[in-house]
């Protein structure tokens, strides 16, 4: 995974057996799922109850658009779009671009890319969704 | 705040620094002839001044003293005020509930805000804006939510810009005031999709200041009062929950607490300043503040329901796309119009017969967390 950079937000994510999963939280008091670990759930208020839980494999494309007035560390126009997941959160990620990028309502699926630079240059990786069942290699 | 329980409180000054860049002037000397503009416009003298509440957001430590020891103001109580892009709006608020509940007879609001170019640092990247979200986005990712959801037409939001420019015409403290057509908007540069440049508010720099005064300070001074009716303050808490995106929730709900604040309708707001920092905001406020149905505000919108000689006109001043967004500023300028606007002084762009106005801001870091403001006034209390 160096080959290709850093994660832009560490704890961000990762890969196991199934493939590339977001790091998510669950509690153990409530049940409650939420995005990253935490200290303290935000529903029960119990602390040191989030236990890891991968999410985000799926999810279904809720909105999208394409950015053109980019922020530093970015060389061209890319698709991000908010992506609802079964675990019952949404996250924002990049999506793939081109022919196949997917449109809202679509399922999609979670890779792992490039998407930007740091100062110096380089490329940090962050979850980029595209549409699930597609062959293209990662 | 239930209306009975507090005095009648009116805005008596205004004063406004027309946004602009303002590179050679500190922040200090942009926003002192605000204040000596608002104090002149309500006839007081800095020594009937009982309190300041000053908004800003990026101008450092202890910003209205800073302002108003260069103007030999005494050492009166001045509270700093932070809530993002509805910092103005929300210190117009405190005033007025401190001088309402009778801590006060007169307090002094100030909004200023000196800034530089391009996207907005927001100072705590979230994740986000770490992955490369950035306000335009945000926005353009609600608009084309709406666009799927309602089938709203992509030159709604573009109509939106053509009023903004058109209503600019007529101000002359506006910053961008060349008409555009919709071919021009839709045209001018990518932005994030379907926004372009001209559908996003620029930065700008500038201030605003108002004089408000009880019920009793209004009858010793002899000024011109425009009362206030309500106010409702609400916050948006995206936690990576699965929200409505094309309904603004803060909107709605600080909308139906000022309405209710007031005991007034919807039906009974003749003139409205909204936060259009992007064209889809505006659009997706008219609904969020009941102006018209949730998923009918592009109709809304290319019928011309609120352009002047409308139903009901938003944004007579040009709003933040033709005057430039000076964050601080925004919420207490837009306090500004509706004064004016109801005073019968809007030379030029005046809504005849306007009894209320609505003023309404939004400010926050991406989708994580944000405040709306909504304030109503009127020429009676
Ligand atoms: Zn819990």
């Amino acid at each position: 995974m160096s080959a290709n950079g850093e994660m832009l937000w560490p704890g961000l994510g990762g890969e196991d057996n199934h493939g590339p999963y977001l790091q998510g939280g669950a509690c153990k008091s409530c049940g409650q799922v939420v995005l990253g670990m935490r200290t303290l759930c935000p529903k029960c208020w119990t602390a040191d109850s989030i236990v890891p839980v991968p999410v985000g494999r799926t999810g279904r494309l809720y909105t999208r658009t394409t950015i053109h007035a980019m922020p530093s560390g970015f060389d061209q126009p890319y698709a991000v779009g908010y992506v609802d997941l079964p675990e019952g959160i949404r996250v924002f990620a990049h999506l793939e671009g081109g022919d196949q990028s997917p449109a809202i309502g679509d399922t999609v699926e979670l890779t792992f890319a490039p998407l930007r630079k740091d100062k110096q240059g380089q490329p940090g990786r962050g979850p980029r969704y595209r549409k699930a069942n597609m062959e293209s290699a990662p | 705040m239930k209306r009975d329980s507090r005095r009648n409180v009116a805005v008596i000054g205004v004063g406004l620094v027309p946004f602009d860049k303002y590179d050679d002037e500190s922040i200090e000397e942009i926003a002192r002839p605000a204040v000596v503009a608002a104090l002149r416009d309500s006839g007081l003298t800095r020594e009937q001044i009982d309190a300041a509440f000053v908004a800003h957001l990026y101008q450092g430590e202890v910003l209205g003293q800073r302002i108003l020891r260069g103007l030999g103001f005494a050492q009166i109580p001045i509270t700093n005020v932070e809530n993002a892009c509805a910092g103005g709006s929300t210190a117009v608020r405190e005033a007025f509930y401190a001088v309402a509940h009778g801590h006060f007879e007169t307090a002094l609001v100030i909004g200023a805000e000196k800034m530089g170019r391009g996207l907005i640092n927001f100072i705590n990247a979230d994740l986000e804006m770490t992955l490369g979200n950035t306000a335009p986005a945000q926005y353009a990712l609600a608009a084309q939510r709406h666009m799927y959801e309602f089938g709203t037409p992509r030159e709604a939001f573009a109509q939106i810009a053509v009023k903004s420019r058109r209503h600019a015409q007529m101000n002359p403290n506006a910053r961008f005031r060349d008409p555009v057509t919709r071919g021009e908007v839709i045209e001018s540069r990518a932005i994030a999709d379907p926004l372009t440049l001209l559908e996003c508010c620029r930065n700008g720099s500038g201030a605003a200041a108002l004089v408000i005064a009880s019920e009793d300070m209004v009858k010793k001074s002899g000024a011109k009062p425009i009362w206030f009716l309500g106010s409702g303050l609400a916050s948006w808490m995206f936690d990576n929950t699965q929200q409505d995106l094309t309904s603004f929730g803060a909107t709605r709900a600080a909308a139906k607490a000022a309405y209710d604040d007031a005991q007034i309708e919807v039906a009974d707001v003749s003139v409205v300043e909204l936060h259009d920092a992007f064209t889809a905001g505006e659009l997706l406020h008219y609904e969020g503040l009941g102006l018209c149905g949730k998923g009918e505000g592009g109709r809304f919108a290319l019928e011309g329901e609120t352009e002047f000689g409308g139903r009901v006109p938003v944004n007579m001043s040009g709003g933040l796309l033709s005057k430039s967004h000076p964050l601080g500023a925004t919420g207490v300028a837009q306090i500004c119009e509706i004064v004016w606007q109801l005073r019968g002084q809007a030379e030029g762009r005046q809504v005849e017969n306007a009894r209320i106005g609505l003023a309404h801001s939004q400010g926050g870091t991406g989708l994580e967390a944000g405040a709306t403001c909504v304030t109503l006034l009127g020429r009676e209390p």
